[in-house]
């Protein structure tokens, strides 16, 4: 214990969690700098300026006390005492100040206000142990000091059960403060002289009743398994996980009796029978580390708990555990000094300590395998290959972690530390949402009810606004020879109460918008152009504190949605958008016909290559004269083999058989697509038992990969037959499809339908709007044309009033650099590459973050980006924070196209410099 | 041994004749060079930039591009050198230890001179080493077809430590060697 008082501890326990702390405290001000008044800041300033004054004068007692060779004085524990105390206190009481009550919290890391407690405990505790043990003498009696710490909750009670009900001060605010020095000194007398009691205790084991075999067993098994074993129950049953975390894991109670076991067992004289035992409690010591760490934070409150409930002194627990553990492992390295080498004992312990540490985080590693391969399979699966089965057992059990690792509401608690380092190294940070959880529950496993269909926000238009106004001026520029057309709308709000505004727009082929702006208190407010998972994230937030954003992104194919809040009840707001466009182009906005531009300029009579010639724009011209073809039609057969359908799977097959002869349709014209989690394409289906062998019937019916994979093939092998997708099921309401597929239209230019096979007959669904519900238009077959003739045709064409992108190829190529800004080719190039992001989203973790900087580059709105106008810097900041989280989600998304060249870090050269000259200096 | 000086410093001095003071101070201005450097932008760091991607071209070969925040570009190479190659924590570690390797032989007054001085040596050293390592990891991004893991970060990584490691033990060394005590020989002769 004495060690302590070397000054070199100072270090570890002021020094580098000050540090930290200021830097915590540094990024959450920089993010809400703005929204402070004066007197806010000037409480800020006022706190670190302490924090800082006291930090430096730590350091410097610290330095001064290693220079003169000195032990760390009586005087240094009195005056942390006396000053981190009011500084912590000082901390709650203007907590309001420091953070105003209209900063919104979601701006705000979690558990930010546990951050002082946690970083300046260590030193507090340190400050008491320092008093303790000067004003320790020798051979003093423990119960003395025992006895003074039982008196101080026992003297708490009395006073708050008979003394403060006859109490009226004058004013509140005086016995409110009075109350709470007073709670805080009766706590830190408590804990010293509680303290001190056990210090005693351990100091004069040597001539004491603890040299007693029995009674030091029996302290043992109290401190080292029962208490812990009971706290962790009475946290479990008590406290509902409620308050200091959810430990109910059979891990937690397993390891805390293993350890209680191994601090039990008498110490063994045969060297190495004590190597292995000491070793055993070296694994264990990182559990009670852990706990020690959870619970300092909590230790002034002991004392409150113990005049409430009692149990206080579980709470205490993890503190007297460690130091008993330390006592337990600093005899048994004292005895294997004598048998062993130094250096053996010294690394067999610290492997032995990074032992629970290293499995936690191998099973958290393998859980973040288990949960991307699935990801991967549903989000990034590769469409042109077989697909390969995912484990399912690893994958219930991760669903399962991340379920008990999300933040579910405010009052339960995850598991302290542990959390924060599963959302780090599994899910980077960012939070796997119930919707998708559910989704790879359903496709994985299949049996889970389907949720009541919900609105779709996004796609909503909504009622009780009017479009007063739409101005629309158009330029054209030669030097490009495309039309920038300004759109300003000026919206009210009919209603009388504050409304959303939100709606959708179809954007023609080849038009791009590349600004936007909204007007905020009379002033016209840019947009930013942001990732889009980032800007939706920061628009939902912002729209909840109902302040003033307004936002733009791309829903499917050319289909954009527009959302404005506030609006107040019958306000008028104006906001407008820059479009660059080739020819002519129309669109209806909210009820409004919009035309822009003309086809004087602008619109060309032959194709044109994207810069990287990766991207094909034939003009509506072009196709004008292009040759018109009719194709036949080719039959796919989506086969639903999902757990429930096993036993149907024999109607299924004589239903297609029926269809295909009572339409007499070859069998050369039709192909099986076998589908579950997985798709598995076979030629034939007259031997049911041959299709269990291809397929095995688990999980759920994953009918959107399937219709991805028949258009991924139609696009890059157009034939002279079109595809006609036609499903088999009986359970269509499980089929999991979850958007449209308006981005991959052009592989289908006869159609937007597919079919569902209903015994005899076929019921049309479309494949860009809601494709599970029935589709109640007229079933239209569009003409084709063929690109760029009959004779060889490359691609397929609806003849129709609009121009078609299509790529011809997927060269990488640096889209960022040659993007250039507002540039119609460099739009394109962003489209083409999007669409090829579409047909190969195995490649997502390679193209996604050029295309989301190249979007940037161009500023130019693409289905990855978003524009997003926010009311203040603070937003702003919050935007730019979660963007560059979301743009790190992924460790290979960080080297983007070039490698970077960066260094390596400042601390990680750092401790290895100090490790070298410590193993110089032969202190390792 | 005497040498009672704080925690790293202490490994450093063979003699106690550093000051409180001088180790504050060089300690601090270790710090606000680390914050100055985080936060500055690639164009305030060029001072260490141009040098570094003028030794890079030489050695490479190849010819770079400044973009603006950006930083230079070697499009035949698919490499950037910015920000974050710039080799500011070699400066600011290199700096301090030669500072603390030095000072401990020199009397106190002399020691605040030392501070500029080393200071420049440590830029030059850190132009140096600096280009040594990125000539070094260009070289082996150039076996990544058949290696395709020495593309992965933590090789990277790796790599820059080991380079940064042995120069900086290597510049600790060298002045220790300078500094050595005369040979015995002479100081019986003496």
């Amino acid at each position: 214990m004495k060690t302590l008082l070397n000054p070199r501890w100072l270090i570890f326990i002021n020094t580098i969690p000050i540090v930290i702390l200021f830097s915590l405290f540094l990024g959450t001000y920089e993010v809400i700098e703005s929204l402070l008044s004066e007197k806010n800041l000037e409480v800020w300033f006022n706190f670190a300026g302490a924090l800082g004054l006291l930090w430096f004068a730590t350091l410097s007692y610290c330095v001064y006390s290693i220079i003169k060779n000195r032990k760390i004085e009586v005087l240094y524990g009195l005056l942390t005492l006396l000053t981190y105390i009011p500084l912590t206190y000082l901390y709650w009481v203007f907590g309001n100040d420091l953070i105003p009550w209209d900063v919104p919290r979601w701006m705000l890391p979690e558990d930010f206000q546990l951050y002082p407690p946690t970083f300046l405990m260590p030193t507090l505790a340190h400050g008491l142990f320092v008093l303790m043990i000067n004003l320790t003498k020798e051979n003093q009696k423990p119960w003395i000091s025992f006895g003074i710490a039982i008196l101080i909750p026992v003297c708490w009670y009395v006073f708050l059960m008979i003394l403060l009900p006859m109490w009226q001060p004058l004013d509140y605010r005086f016995s409110h403060h009075v109350i709470s020095i007073l709670l805080i000194a009766g706590t830190v007398v408590f804990l010293f002289f509680l303290g001190r009691g056990v210090y005693i205790i351990f100091q004069n084991r040597k001539s004491h009743f603890l040299e007693n075999p029995v009674v030091a067993l029996t302290v043992k098994v109290v401190i080292g398994l029962v208490l812990p074993v009971l706290g962790l129950h009475v946290n479990e049953y008590y406290f509902d996980h409620q308050f200091f975390g959810d430990f109910s894991s059979f891990w937690f109670f397993a390891i805390a009796a293993v350890n209680g076991i191994l601090i039990c067992i008498p110490e063994p004289e045969n060297k190495n029978v004590r190597l292995i035992l000491f070793l055993l409690r070296g694994v264990t010591f990182s559990y009670v580390i852990y706990f020690f760490f959870v619970f300092l934070p909590y230790l002034p409150l002991s004392v409150i708990a113990i005049i409430a409930i009692g149990a206080g002194f579980l709470m205490l627990t993890p503190i007297v555990l460690f130091i008993l553990q330390c006592q337990t492992l600093n005899d048994d390295m004292k005895f294997l000094f004598q048998h062993f080498s130094k250096k053996i004992v010294v690394a067999g312990f610290a492997i032995a300590l990074s032992v629970l540490p290293l499995i936690l985080t191998a099973v958290y590693y393998s859980d973040r395998i288990a949960l991307y391969t699935a990801l991967d399979h549903v989000y990034e699966g590769n469409l042109e290959q077989d697909d390969e089965q995912v484990s399912s057992q690893s994958l219930r059990r991760v669903l399962g972690a991340v379920e008990q690792h999300r933040s579910r509401s405010n009052n339960a608690r995850q598991i302290p530390f542990l959390s924060s380092y599963y959302n780090w190294l599994v899910l980077d940070n960012l939070t796997l949402s119930q919707d998708k959880t559910k989704l790879l529950e359903k496709i994985f496993y299949g049996n889970v009810k389907s949720d009541e269909p919900t609105q779709d926000r996004d796609g909503v238009t909504v009622t009780g606004f009017d479009l007063q106004k739409v101005s629309v001026s158009s330029t054209f520029d030669t030097e490009q020879q495309a039309w920038i057309s300004q759109i300003d709308f000026e919206i009210k709000n009919k209603n009388l109460f504050i409304a959303e505004f939100a709606t959708t727009f179809n954007l023609p082929q080849g038009a791009w918008i590349n600004d936007y702006y909204l007007t905020i208190e009379g002033e016209k407010v840019p947009g930013i152009l942001a990732e889009k998972k980032a800007a939706t994230w920061i628009y939902q937030q912002i729209r909840d504190y109902r302040r003033d954003p307004g936002i733009m992104y791309y829903l499917e194919g050319n289909k954009i949605a527009f959302r404005i809040f506030p609006f107040a009840g019958s306000q008028i707001r104006t906001a407008g958008l820059q479009i660059i466009h080739k020819g002519q182009i129309e669109f209806d906005f909210f009820g409004k016909h919009i035309v822009a531009g003309n086809n004087s300029s602008g619109e060309t009579l032959k194709e044109i290559y994207s810069p990287d010639e990766n991207t094909m724009y034939v003009p509506k011209n072009v196709k004008a004269y292009l040759p018109e073809i009719r194709r036949s039609p080719e039959y796919h057969f989506i086969v639903d083999c999902s757990k429930a359908s096993e036993q149907q799977i024999t109607s299924y097959t004589d239903r297609i058989k029926k269809y295909l002869t009572e339409n007499k349709i070859s069998a050369t014209n039709a192909n099986y697509v076998l589908t579950n989690s997985i798709t598995k394409q076979v030629d034939d289906i007259a031997d049911v038992s041959d299709l269990k062998e291809a397929i095995s019937f688990e999980g759920g019916f994953f009918l959107e990969r399937a219709i991805e994979k028949i258009l991924y093939d139609a696009y890059y092998h157009p034939k002279p037959n079109y595809p006609v997708i036609v499903v088999v099921t009986d359970y269509w309401n499980d089929a999991i499809v979850t958007k449209g597929f308006a981005d991959l239209s052009i592989a289908l230019p006869e159609s937007d339908l597919f079919f569902q096979l209903n015994n005899d007959s076929l019921i049309a669904h479309s494949l860009i709007k809601d494709p599970l519900q029935p589709y109640k238009g007229e079933t239209v077959n569009y003409p084709v044309v063929a690109w760029p003739d009959k004779t060889r045709p490359q691609r397929y064409l609806r003849k129709n009033e609009e121009a078609s992108i299509f790529t011809i190829a997927n060269n990488k190529n640096d889209l960022v650099k040659s993007s250039k800004q507002g540039d119609w080719n460099s739009a394109l190039a962003l489209q083409g590459d999007w669409l090829n992001h579409k047909l190969h989203p195995e490649n997502t973790d390679e193209d996604w973050l050029a295309l989301v900087k190249a979007s940037f580059k161009a500023h130019t709105m693409t289905p990855v980006t978003s524009f997003i106008t926010v009311e203040n810097e603070a937003q702003r900041q919050a935007l730019l924070k979660k963007q560059e989280q979301v743009l790190n989600a992924d460790n290979s998304l960080d080297i983007g196209n070039e490698s970077r060249m960066s260094e390596p870090g400042f601390f990680l050269v750092l401790g290895l410099f100090l490790i070298a000259l410590l193993v110089r200096k032969k202190i390792l | 041994m005497r040498s009672q000086i704080l925690l790293t410093i202490k490994f450093f001095s063979e003699q106690d004749t550093i000051n409180v003071l001088f180790i504050a101070c060089v300690l601090t201005l270790g710090i606000i060079l680390k914050f100055l450097f985080s936060a500055a932008a690639t164009e305030d760091l060029l001072f260490v930039l141009s040098p570094v991607n003028s030794l890079v071209e030489v050695f490479t070969s190849s010819h770079s591009e400044y973009l603006i925040d950006e930083g230079y570009l070697y499009a035949d190479l698919n490499v950037v050198i910015d920000k974050s190659c710039a080799g500011i924590n070699f400066l600011i570690l290199c700096f301090c230890i030669t500072t603390f390797s030095v000072a401990q032989y020199y009397k106190q007054s002399v020691q605040w001179i030392l501070i500029p001085v080393c200071f420049v040596l440590a830029y030059v050293l850190t132009i140096g080493v600096n280009s040594c390592r990125i000539i070094s990891a260009i070289t082996l991004l150039n076996a990544q077809e058949n290696f395709p893991w020495i593309t992965s970060p933590w090789v990277h990584e790796a790599q820059g430590s080991i380079f940064y490691l042995t120069f900086l033990i290597g510049t600790f060394l060298l002045i220790k060697f300078i500094h050595r005590k005369p040979a015995l020989k002479n100081e019986d002769s003496a």
